[in-house]
């Protein structure tokens, strides 16, 4: 029923042959191309409103964070709103920083997790697999961005909200860790709805794909392809305000922000 | 080492083994008893053959609209019921009235999906019906002779390695994000 411990070993070692493929540039210009999904956020723009926080949970199932939760530092958040403090009392700044998962190129939650529940897929996702997930959260451990969350308890939602459950998402059971997926929900019926169509999906298709980037009034996050070079994220991403969080750590990650102002960490 | 207590290690051995064969049973039985197909109940007893024959020669997709535009084939709705044909009785089925009376009562009528994968598996049929070009029948078998409503799955047999064999052949992506969410 489940794949073998030898097939989820070969898939895996496909997928870094395929990553080392696609970080060599080879892919990129070959017909039939591998895409790289990636994000750029800029704080520029970025009013920390929290919309994209809502609307990420509504498009995922993520069960509300209540009091209850919050105070035992169980709430999950996909995607989430961190405040960094700058410069000395009483001349502080807070920068708002939406955080979603990176998507690491060179993923550290996937190389420690032992089942193979959490790989990068054919298109640079850092997917879980909730069925395969055996909670033992090594992959919250090695995150150095904490964005992996693990279910203390079975996720509960208010009767008046089921009706509103998302069916293209599955809900996760208690004793799994549980991220952002890059809604790769959407990319699947965008692709679906393009090849209806007879064509391939274009950049204007995907721009403002999830639902964070969708709900975003700013119009602050950014979607698309990073392994097309005239994608809008590709173009962000070059721009000289573009830095990525704790680029040092060689994880590669594939959110991209946008500051004018020098980061201080 | 007593005889005595020789032959308690014996029996205890003996009891171990029988707890442990009872045990390996009883969990063999409860997951045969998940792993089968849910049987459902049926509101009407629709007949497919009847409606696929010469004489009517609808096509699988008059019907399953959704097959060649997305994930879910889909059940016609009692109006199309009605609005296609069932404003008069039609045939000699008692049960056939019912149609109207629930199209009368403004209700859908309660079919139950027999067909179910696990909520955390999707499946795709315009992927596989327009994209694939496969035929209804590789999957379903030959629902063109059926006269029965479904009560059960005719697609139980599709498991993860069933499903993953047939894309390794075809060359279709095995990637674990294509068919969980
Ligand atoms: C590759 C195998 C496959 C093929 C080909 C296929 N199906 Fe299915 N079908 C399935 C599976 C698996 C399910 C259960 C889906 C689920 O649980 O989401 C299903 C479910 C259904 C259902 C009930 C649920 C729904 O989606 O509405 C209908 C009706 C149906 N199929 C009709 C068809 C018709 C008509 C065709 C041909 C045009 C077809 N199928 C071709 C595998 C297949
Ligand atoms: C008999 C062969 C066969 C079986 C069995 C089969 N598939 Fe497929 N599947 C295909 C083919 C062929 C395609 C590729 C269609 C294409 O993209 O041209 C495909 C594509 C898909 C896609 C991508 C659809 C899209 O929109 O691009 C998904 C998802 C999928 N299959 C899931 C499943 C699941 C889940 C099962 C088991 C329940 C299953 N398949 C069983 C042949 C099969
Ligand atoms: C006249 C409309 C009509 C046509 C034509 C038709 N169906 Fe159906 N189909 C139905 C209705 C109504 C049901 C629900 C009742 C039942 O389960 O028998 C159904 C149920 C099914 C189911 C079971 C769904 C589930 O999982 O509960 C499958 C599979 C299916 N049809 C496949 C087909 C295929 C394959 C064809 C073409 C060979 C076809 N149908 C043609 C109306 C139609
Ligand atoms: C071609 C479609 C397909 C692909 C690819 C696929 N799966 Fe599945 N998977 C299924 C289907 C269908 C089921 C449900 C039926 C079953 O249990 O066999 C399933 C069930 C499972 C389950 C069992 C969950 C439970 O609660 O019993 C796990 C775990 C799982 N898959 C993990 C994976 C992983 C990890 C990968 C990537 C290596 C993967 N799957 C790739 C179709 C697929």
């Amino acid at each position: 029923m489940n794949p073998t411990r030898r097939e989820v070993l070969k898939d895996m070692a496909v997928t870094v042959g395929a990553v080392a493929l696609a970080a060599s540039g080879v892919e990129a210009s070959a017909p039939g191309k591998k895409r790289k999904w990636g994000m750029a956020i800029d704080l520029d723009r970025c009013t920390a409103c929290q919309a994209c926080v809502v609307a990420c949970r509504v498009e995922n199932n993520v069960p509300v964070a209540g009091p209850s939760e919050i105070p035992a530092d169980r709430g999950i958040f996909w995607m989430d709103m961190l405040a960094i403090q700058e410069g000395e009392h009483p001349e502080v700044r807070t920068q708002y920083i939406p955080t979603p998962c990176n998507h690491c190129d060179n993923a550290p939650c996937v190389k420690v997790c032992p089942v193979g529940a959490t790989f990068q897929n054919e298109e640079g996702i850092v997917a879980q697999i909730w069925g395969r997930c055996i909670g033992c959260r090594y992959c919250t451990t090695a995150c150095p961005y904490s964005r992996r969350y693990f279910n203390w308890t079975t996720p509960t939602f208010a009767e008046s909200m089921k009706a509103q459950l998302n069916p293209d998402v599955a809900t996760r059971p208690r004793g799994v860790v549980e991220k952002c997926t890059l809604c790769h929900q959407r990319i699947r019926g965008v692709k679906d709805k393009a090849r209806n169509e007879g064509r391939e999906i274009e950049d204007a298709d995907v721009v403002h794909l999830t639902a964070c980037s969708q709900a975003c009034p700013a119009e602050a996050i950014t979607f698309g392809d990073m392994a097309d070079n005239d994608s809008t994220v590709s173009e962000l991403a070059r721009s000289p305000r573009a830095f990525r969080l704790l680029e040092e750590l060689g994880t590669h990650p594939k959110v991209v922000y946008l500051r004018e102002a020098k980061w201080k960490e | 080492m007593s005889t005595r207590n020789r032959n308690r290690l014996v029996v205890a051995g003996f009891a171990a083994l029988a707890l442990f064969a009872g045990g390996a049973a009883f969990a063999y039985s409860r997951y045969k008893a998940f792993m089968a197909p849910v049987p459902v109940t049926q509101p009407l007893p629709f007949n497919h053959k009847h409606h696929m024959d010469e004489k009517l020669g609808l096509t699988c997709d008059a019907c399953h609209k959704g097959v060649n535009e997305g994930p879910h084939a889909g059940i016609p709705s009692v109006n199309t019921c009605i609005k296609l044909c069932h404003t008069d009785p039609q045939g000699t089925n008692p049960e056939e009235a019912k149609i109207r009376e629930y199209a009368a009562k403004g209700e859908a009528i309660p079919w139950q999906q027999a067909n179910r994968l696990p909520g955390h598996v999707y499946f795709s049929h315009v992927g596989h019906v327009k994209f694939g070009k496969m035929e209804c029948k590789e999957c379903h078998g030959d629902m063109k002779e059926r006269t029965e409503p479904v009560l059960l799955s005719t697609t139980h047999r599709l498991d993860m390695d069933t499903c993953m064999e047939c894309h390794k052949e075809k060359g279709v992506s095995n990637d674990c994000l294509q068919c969980h969410k």
